[in-house]
C-alpha cells in the first residue's frame, strides 16, 4: 500500500473507529453465536431398551452396574466424554463396568477406528474398548449420537440415559456426570434420568447416504 | 553530586519534563506491547487453525464426514478476532483504543481457544496468562474491558447452554462464579501492579528529567567555564604572543637559563648581538658566551641570585663574548623565575660598549670642558703672579741704572779714598747723586719687589703643580692615593670657580690612610663637587657681611672606608629634585650655564668605579653637604633591584 493510501486509510479507520469496532464486536459474536449454538445443539436422542436387551453380546457383571457408551471413533466431540466416562471409572470402578463401542463400518479398513479415541477408552480402567461392527450393538441399544451414555443397575433396568458432557467436546461439570454419580452412590431415582447428548451421529443418516465411500459429502 | 538549585521555574520545567518523558516512557511500552500482541494474536490463530485441524477436524455421520465447524471458526472467526487488532497496531500504535480492542481480542481468543480444545483445564490458563501479558501495557484500564469479556463470555455460555438436562435448565453457577473471581483476583492485583509500576515510571521520569536539568545546568555552567577558559586561554595566547613578541623584538639580548644555567631561549637581539644562532645556543652553558675570567664570577652570581628573594633583579657588569671572540661591555640584570616546581633565571644584557665609549669620550669632553673652564681661571690666576713678576722685574730692570750710577759713584769714591784723592767735594757730590736716585726708597723698594717677584713665581709653581697633579693623565689603573693631598690639588686648580664667592676650608684627617682610587676620576669628582657648591653659594643673594659664602672639606677615617664631606652654604636643594640630582643631563641651572653631567660622572665615578657611596644633606637657604664614603679595600658591589647592596662579587671592570 502506497504511503498515500495507506494516510487515507488509516483517516478513515480514525473517523470510523467506533462504528469499525462495533462491527468487528458484531461480526464475532456472530461468529460465536454460530459456534456456541452449535456446541449447545443436542445430537439426537435415540431411545434405548429400558432393561437389558438379552440379544446383546455384550454381558454383565454380577453386583455391578453397567455403562455401555458408544463412540464414533472420530468424533472429536467424543474426547471429552471419554474424559468424563474415565472421572466416573476413576471413583466407581469397583461398582460399575463399562463398555465403550466402537462404531465400524465393516467396509472400511479395520485400522480406521483405531484413533486416539480408541486407545484413550483402552487406557481407562475398567473399561472395555469393543468394535461394533456397523454399529449393530449400537443400534440393539437404540443409540444415535457419538458418546451416549447408558446406565444399567445390577438388575439390568435403565438408570440413565443422555451424554456426560455440557456440550459438545467440553470437558468440565456437566448434569450426566452428576447424574450418574448420584445414583451410583445412592440408588436409582424412580425416574429415568436423561440428558442431551452432544456428539457426532454415530450412524449414518438415510439422506448422506449418497456421499462417497470415504463419508465426504 | 551537587544538589540541584531549583527555582519555582525550574520545578515547572522539571514537572513538565517528568510529564513529557512518562509520556514517552508510557507510549513507549504501549507501542512495544501492542507489537507483542500482535504478533501473539498471528501465533494464536494458526494455533487456534492447528488445535481445530488436531482436535476435532471433522464431524461425522456414521461414515461420512465435513470440515468440522471448528475448523472454519478457527480460521474465520479466529481469523475476525486477530486481524482486527493486527491491523490497528499497524496503523494505530500505542493509542488506547488499540489497546482496549486487543484486550477484547485476547479475551475473545482465549474464549475460542477453550472452545475448541474443548474445555481443557489448561486452556483455561490462556485467561489468566493474558491478562498476565495484558499488564504488560502498565495500563489499569483495559483489565476492566478484559474482567468483562470474560464476564461476558460466562454470562453468554449460561444463557446458550441451560437446557443440559432434558427438561431442566442446568448451570453450575458456582464454577462459573469461581473462574469470575480468580479472574477478578488476578485483575486486582495486577491493576495494583499497573499503577505501582506507573508510579515508579513517573519516579523515573522525574528522576531523568531532574538529572536533565542538572545536566543542562552543568552544561551551562561548563559552557560558561568553557567559554571563559576559551577567552582565558586566548588571552593567555595573545599575552604569550605579546611576551614573546616583546621578548623577540626587544632590543636589549634577553636570555632564559634552567637551573643548570644552560640556555633554554634566546631572543633575536641575543643572537645579533653574541652572533650565535638560537639553535647554537640551545642547551649550551651561559659560559659560553662570558669571557673565560669571568666564568666563576658568573656562577656566583647566579648562586647569589638563586638564594635571594625570587623579587629580586641583581645587576652588574661584566664582559661578554662574542662567537668571533670579541669582547662587548655588557651591563646585565638576572632574576630568578620559578616555574611550578622548575627554577630559571633570565638575563638581559646591554652592550654598553658603545655606550662606554661615550660616556669616556663625555668624561673626557667633560673634563675638557672642566679644563676649559679651569683654564680661564687659572691663566687668570697665573696671570697676576706673572703681572706682578713682570712688574717688579721691570722696576728692578728700571732702577738698576741709578744704582749702578751710585755703585758707581762709590766705587770712584773707594777708589780716590784708597789712592788718599777723596774729598769731601766727592763725598757731597755722591749724596747729591744719592738724593737724586732716592736711595732710601730703592733700598725699601727693591727687596719689596724681589720678595713679591719671589711669591708670585711660588705662586705659579704651585698652580702648576696642582694641575699637574690634578691633571694626572694616563693612569687607568688603580692607585693608592693620598685624598687629602689629591682634595687639595683640586682646590688650587679650581680657585677661580670659587675664590670670588666663597672661602674653602679644609679640614683633613693627617692620619688618613691611602685609598686605592683612580686618581683622575677621583680629581673629577671632587672639582665637579667643589664647582657646584661654589655655584650653589654664587647663587646666593644675601653670603653675609664678609660677601662670601664658606666651602668645609673634611675627610675622616672610619675603619674599613673613608669619608668625605664637602659642605657648602649655598642655596641648598629643593626637596622636588632631591631624587634626580644624581640623573644625567639633570641641571637647574640655565641652559648654557651646565650640562647636568656634573653630579652623575660623579656618582658613576664614587659608586660604580671606586665601589663607594655617595649621600648627601640639604636644607634650602642654609647649604648642602655631600658625603662620600669610599672603601679602602677596593670591592664591587652587586645591587638589587631596591638599590641595595646584596652580596659582593668581582666583576670585570670598564
Amino acid at each position: 500500500m502506497s504511503k498515500h493510501n495507506s494516510r487515507t486509510f488509516r483517516s478513515f479507520v480514525d473517523l470510523k473507529l467506533g462504528r469499525i469496532c462495533s462491527l468487528w464486536l458484531i461480526l464475532v459474536a456472530g461468529g460465536f453465536h454460530t459456534l456456541l449454538i452449535y456446541g449447545a445443539t443436542p445430537g439426537e436422542a435415540g431411545e434405548p431398551p429400558t432393561y437389558w436387551p438379552a440379544q446383546s453380546d455384550l454381558s454383565t457383571q454380577p453386583r455391578l452396574y453397567t455403562i455401555v457408551m458408544t463412540i464414533h471413533p472420530h468424533c472429536g466431540c467424543s474426547r471429552a466424554s471419554l474424559g468424563e466416562l474415565a472421572i466416573i471409572m476413576g471413583r466407581f470402578q469397583d461398582k460399575v463396568n463399562a463398555d465403550v463401542l466402537f462404531y465400524a463400518p465393516s467396509n472400511f479398513d479395520p485400522h480406521w477406528m483405531e484413533t486416539d479415541l480408541w486407545e484413550t477408552a483402552q487406557s481407562i480402567p475398567g473399561v472395555h474398548a469393543i468394535v461394533d461392527r456397523d454399529g449393530d450393538t449400537a443400534k440393539l441399544f437404540g443409540v444415535k449420537t457419538s458418546g451416549q451414555t447408558l446406565l444399567y443397575d445390577t438388575s439390568g433396568e435403565l438408570i440413565f440415559s443422555g451424554g456426560i458432557t455440557s456440550s459438545r467436546g467440553h470437558s468440565g461439570d456437566n448434569a450426566g456426570r452428576d447424574a450418574i454419580t448420584t445414583l451410583l452412590l445412592h440408588g436409582h431415582k424412580p425416574n429415568l434420568q436423561k440428558t442431551f447428548v452432544f456428539g457426532c451421529h454415530l450412524l449414518q443418516p438415510q439422506r448422506l447416504s449418497e456421499g462417497d465411500e470415504n463419508g465426504r459429502t | 553530586m551537587e544538589e540541584l538549585n531549583v527555582d519555582q521555574s525550574t520545578e515547572a520545567q522539571i514537572a513538565q519534563k517528568t510529564d513529557e518523558y512518562f509520556r514517552l516512557s508510557q507510549t513507549a511500552a504501549f507501542q512495544r506491547t501492542d507489537r507483542l500482541f500482535a504478533y501473539l494474536m498471528l501465533a494464536q490463530w494458526l494455533v487456534e487453525i492447528f488445535a481445530a485441524l488436531t482436535i476435532a477436524p471433522n464431524s461425522w455421520a456414521g461414515t461420512f464426514s465435513s470440515v468440522h465447524i471448528h475448523v472454519w471458526a478457527a480460521l474465520f472467526l479466529g481469523g475476525a478476532i486477530s486481524v482486527f487488532p493486527v491491523l490497528l497496531v499497524f496503523y494505530r500504535p500505542g493509542r488506547a483504543s488499540t489497546r482496549q480492542v486487543i484486550a477484547v481480542a485476547q479475551m475473545l481468543s482465549s474464549a475460542l481457544l477453550i472452545h475448541l480444545t474443548g474445555g481443557r483445564i489448561e486452556t483455561h490458563f490462556h485467561v489468566f496468562g493474558s491478562l498476565a501479558l495484558l499488564a504488560f501495557y502498565r495500563d489499569w484500564t483495559i483489565f476492566p474491558t478484559a474482567t468483562l469479556v470474560v464476564g461476558l463470555d460466562h454470562l453468554l455460555r449460561g444463557l446458550y447452554f441451560p437446557l443440559s438436562v432434558y427438561g431442566v435448565a442446568y448451570a453450575s453457577p458456582w464454577r462459573s462464579l469461581e473462574h469470575a473471581v480468580w479472574v477478578l483476583f488476578e485483575s486486582a492485583f495486577l491493576v495494583w501492579s499497573c499503577k505501582k509500576s506507573n508510579e515508579e515510571t513517573r519516579e523515573i521520569a522525574r528522576k531523568r528529567a531532574e538529572l536533565e536539568a542538572l545536566n543542562h545546568s552543568i552544561e551551562i555552567r561548563v559552557e560558561e567555564r568553557t567559554g571563559e577558559l576559551s577567552k582565558a586561554q586566548e588571552e593567555i595566547r595573545e599575552r604569550e604572543e605579546r611576551l614573546r613578541t616583546i621578548l623577540y623584538t626587544a632590543a636589549d639580548a634577553i636570555v632564559i637559563l634552567d637551573g643548570k644555567a644552560e640556555i633554554t631561549t634566546v631572543n633575536a637581539a641575543a643572537e645579533d648581538l653574541f652572533g650565535y644562532s638560537g639553535e647554537e645556543l640551545m642547551g649550551k652553558s651561559i659560559h659560553l658566551l662570558v669571557e673565560e675570567s669571568l666564568k666563576e664570577s658568573m656562577d656566583q652570581i647566579l648562586m647569589n641570585v638563586e638564594s635571594s628573594d625570587e623579587r629580586r633583579t641583581s645587576y652588574c657588569a661584566l664582559t661578554a663574548l662574542r662567537k668571533n671572540g670579541e669582547t662587548l661591555a655588557m651591563e646585565v640584570a638576572i632574576s630568578k623565575m620559578i616555574i611550578g616546581t622548575r627554577r630559571m633565571f633570565t638575563i638581559i644584557m646591554r652592550d654598553v660598549t658603545q655606550r662606554h665609549m661615550m660616556e669616556l669620550q663625555l668624561r673626557q669632553a667633560q673634563k675638557l670642558e672642566s679644563i676649559g673652564q679651569l683654564a680661564a681661571g687659572i691663566a687668570h690666576e697665573i696671570n697676576t703672579p706673572i703681572q706682578y713678576v713682570g712688574d717688579n722685574t721691570r722696576f728692578l730692570q728700571d732702577k738698576f741704572s741709578n744704582i749702578k750710577r751710585l755703585l758707581d759713584g762709590c766705587t770712584k769714591l773707594i777708589g780716590a779714598f784708597k789712592h788718599g784723592q777723596a774729598g769731601p767735594v766727592m763725598v757731597e757730590e755722591l749724596g747729591e747723586m744719592a738724593k737724586r736716585v732716592d736711595a732710601l726708597y730703592l733700598s725699601e723698594e727693591i727687596p719689596r719687589a724681589i720678595q713679591q717677584s719671589l711669591e708670585g713665581i711660588a705662586r705659579v709653581t704651585c698652580i702648576v703643580k696642582a694641575m699637574k697633579e690634578f691633571s694626572h693623565p694616563g693612569t687607568t689603573e688603580k692607585q693608592a692615593l693620598d685624598l687629602n693631598r689629591a682634595i687639595e690639588s683640586t682646590v688650587v686648580v679650581s680657585t677661580n670657580e670659587w675664590k670670588y664667592v666663597a672661602e674653602v676650608e679644609m679640614k683633613f684627617d693627617r692620619e688618613l690612610p691611602f685609598v686605592s682610587c683612580l686618581p683622575g676620576e677621583f680629581n673629577q669628582a671632587m672639582l665637579n663637587l667643589i664647582v657646584n657648591s661654589a655655584h650653589a653659594i654664587a647663587d646666593l643673594k644675601d653670603r653675609g657681611p664678609s660677601g662670601k659664602g664658606r666651602i668645609t672639606i673634611t675627610t675622616r677615617n672610619l675603619g674599613d672606608r673613608v669619608e668625605i664631606r664637602l659642605q657648602d652654604t649655598g642655596t641648598g636643594i629643593p626637596t622636588n629634585v632631591a631624587h634626580k640630582i644624581f640623573d644625567p643631563f639633570f641641571t637647574t641651572k640655565e641652559v648654557g650655564k651646565g650640562t647636568g653631567q656634573g653630579l652623575a660622572i660623579t656618582r658613576t665615578i664614587i659608586v660604580n668605579k671606586h665601589g663607594g657611596t655617595i649621600d648627601f644633606e640639604s636644607e634650602v637657604g642654609k647649604g648642602t653637604t655631600f658625603i662620600l664614603c669610599l672603601p679602602i679595600e677596593e670591592k664591587m658591589v652587586v645591587t638589587s633591584s631596591q638599590g641595595q647592596e646584596v652580596e659582593p662579587a668581582v666583576v670585570g671592570l670598564h
